[in-house]
């Protein structure tokens, strides 16, 4: 049966069900549970479920043995969900914000990532890196980032960054039973959102992307949640006459790029959104993959709208400014179609 | 303890040995490639330790390995086979020296970073744990590692979780080529770990019967305990950082003093003790060793490199893909 759920209520559900269905499943971060120490106290036990609630309720069915709230600590736990996989674990570690995996990048960058290759393709590491990504939540600098090109450019470990509930659902039930390493990005303005998702277990392939408008126009591919971004200007475009393709990657390690690339095939034009910062991001990476394949395909120049070069700000019309609008991917489009300049977004 | 085993206790220190002064001559030649660090000094360290694990027990070591690797048994033509780059090698040549490890033993891995096993073979212990069974797991590193902060994590989240890890800081004075006397901010590393209640001992890392005791008496205490400890082996490496370091940072006078402790000299002496008559054995025992070592650099010579494929396919786990 299929019913409207919430992104957050979408996450919560895979997690459930995978470690219903699989013992080795464990949940482990910073108060995933919460309440640690204090179960004397009623309201300990479940007090958060991470700091959006995500994880509520799980240590209610799976005991604090399964569902554990770790030390403030990153590299400790990650590094040791790392371990446990050898001994027949599948860990899911929460990285409370995409920001502080910082803190245990070491762990990721050159082990979780690299274990499998150095050690010759023996060993392999089936472990789920959660965390929570994304601006416009008035969060400042340092819980506000994305960083999906950083973890994209790993060999090693995959990255998805859903868009809606039911990829969401379906493709962190995916990551759980890949045998590698998977960053699982959760954007924190997405939660609340509802979609249409089935009750059950389903899955949905890593490594290919969704369309989620069909168009003959243009081709925009969105980023998480830029994705919402570009629909919701695809309908403005539409009432200019102007038949705007949505794709969502879904996936950025691996990524679709041969859908991106018919999409454009089609359409002619290209243009990517994504909140991150310009440089080096996946909104260049895209860009790059599709001049490199797809050049013959162009009717005029790739553009790219994105965060800009700051660190995420906090003032509020500062941080609404930051972050690509409706206004500015119809704008950059109509352009686009026209052939008219666009003067650089600072 | 019988004659015998001292013997063949001996004969293991004296296969390390023998490996890593091969090794070192080695890096002398065009042949060589990458970066070799040997353990020329540790090797009662090593043995001592790695002799308690229990077969399925785990084991996480550092870029400093060979000594971890030959103690805990690993095939020497392996070994050398991986130091080349030779796709026969442990790690099929994607590894190279740093990294030799085999996990069909439950030998994790040897991390090229420093205290970036601690930890991993804290959780492979805590994995265990969750899992039901006794294994325990060994970590290596140096006394520089001591101040990263993933030995601090790592050893608080063996604390806090109760995993069974036997956390051997080999101390052997000198972080690169620092002196542990500017760089540890305690006398000892025990200073960094004695304000946790988790048995802690300080040994004579070149007195092999000093460290069997120690990581004897730590063994029986995590299995019984489910708790985490730590042991500093006090030691010295008679060789520099890596091949090719001059050591021009150590004094005559210290690496005169650390040769007169050489831990294959006491315990040689040791075993003389108890039976003067083995006394003819040593030099077979090298002898035997080098001809080992010997045949297993001829053949893995001859080996062939791994092929483009061996280096994509190791990348990613994939359903069917064979590695």
């Amino acid at each position: 049966m299929t019913r409207q759920l919430t992104y957050k209520d979408a996450v919560n559900e895979a997690i459930r069900l995978e470690m219903r269905n699989d013992p080795s499943v464990i949940l482990i971060g910073e108060d995933v549970a919460g309440g640690a120490g204090n179960d004397h106290i009623p309201g300990a036990l479940d007090a958060w479920g991470g700091p959006f609630g995500v994880t509520k309720d799980l240590v209610t069915e799976f005991g604090r043995e399964r569902v554990i709230d770790s030390l403030l600590a990153e590299t400790g736990f990650i590094g040791a969900c790392i371990g446990a996989t050898f001994a027949g674990m599948r860990p899911i570690a929460e990285i409370m914000y995409s920001d502080f995996i910082g803190t245990s990048f070491d762990q990721i960058l050159n082990h979780a990532a690299k274990l499998r290759f150095t050690y010759g393709g023996k060993v392999s590491i089936p472990m789920v890196v959660r965390t929570v990504t994304g601006a416009g939540f008035r969060a400042g600098s340092e819980h506000s980032q994305m960083l999906i090109s950083i973890y994209s450019h790993i060999p090693g470990i995959k990255v998805i960054a859903p868009s809606n509930a039911y990829d969401a659902k379906g493709l962190l039930i995916s990551a759980i039973r890949d045998q590698n390493p998977v960053i699982f990005m959760e954007h924190k303005r997405l939660y609340m959102k509802q979609s249409n998702v089935p009750e059950g277990s389903y899955t949905i392939p890593i490594g290919v992307g969704d369309i989620k408008r069909k168009g003959k126009d243009i081709t925009i591919v969105g980023v998480q949640k830029m994705v919402l971004t570009a629909l919701d200007a695809a309908d403005e475009l539409a009432k200019q006459g102007i038949d705007a393709e949505v794709i969502d990657p879904r996936t950025y390690s691996p990524i679709d790029i041969d859908l991106i690339c018919e999409s454009v095939a089609k359409t002619g034009h290209l243009l990517v959104v994504d909140e991150s910062h310009p440089r080096c991001s996946i909104a260049t990476d895209i860009a790059g993959m599709v001049a490199d394949r797809a050049f013959s395909s162009l009717k005029g120049p790739i553009k790219t709208l994105t965060g800009l070069h700051t660190p995420v700000p906090f003032s509020p019309p500062l941080e609404d400014h930051y972050l690509p609008s409706v206004d500015n991917v119809i704008e950059y489009a109509t352009k686009m179609l026209k052939g008219e300049k666009i003067g650089q977004r600072r | 303890m019988t004659v015998k085993d001292m013997l063949d206790n001996w004969k293991l220190m004296s296969l390390i040995r023998e490996f890593d002064l091969y090794v070192k001559e080695f890096a002398k030649t065009d042949e060589a490639v990458g970066y070799l660090h040997t353990s020329i000094g540790q090797e009662a360290s090593s043995v001592g330790i790695i002799k308690q694990l229990r077969a399925d027990d785990w084991m996480t070591s550092t870029y400093r390995n060979h000594s971890h690797g030959v103690a805990r048994g690993l095939d020497l033509y392996k070994m050398v086979a991986e130091l080349l780059g030779k796709r026969t090698g442990y790690c099929k040549g994607l590894g190279g020296s740093m990294h030799i490890a085999d996990q069909d033993i439950n030998f994790i891995g040897s991390m090229g970073i420093v205290a970036g096993g601690i930890p991993i073979a804290t959780g492979a212990a805590w994995g265990s744990k969750m899992k039901g069974t006794d294994q325990i797991a060994l970590c290596f590193f140096g006394e520089g590692a001591i101040h990263q902060g993933a030995f601090h994590e790592g050893l608080e989240f063996a604390i806090k979780f109760e995993a069974p890890v036997l956390f051997v800081c080999e101390n052997n004075l000198y972080a690169e080529s620092t002196s542990s006397k500017y760089h540890l901010l305690h006398e000892s590393t025990i200073g960094y770990v004695d304000h946790f209640d988790i048995k802690a001992i300080k040994v004579d890392g070149n007195d092999f019967e000093a460290v069997e005791a120690a990581a004897k008496e730590c063994v029986s205490w995590i299995r019984k305990n489910k708790k985490p400890a730590f042991i500093e082996s006090m030691t010295y490496k008679l060789s520099g950082q890596y091949e090719g370091d001059t050591e021009t940072y150590k004094s005559a006078e210290e690496i005169a003093y650390w040769k007169s402790r050489d831990p294959l000299k006491s315990y040689k002496a040791r075993i003389l003790e108890v039976d003067p008559s083995v006394e003819s054995q040593f030099a077979i025992f090298e002898n035997e060793n080098r001809a080992h070592i010997v045949d297993a650099f001829t053949r893995a010579a001859k080996d062939p490199f791994p092929t483009i494929d061996d280096m994509h396919n190791a990348v990613y786990f994939e359903e069917g893909a064979s590695a």
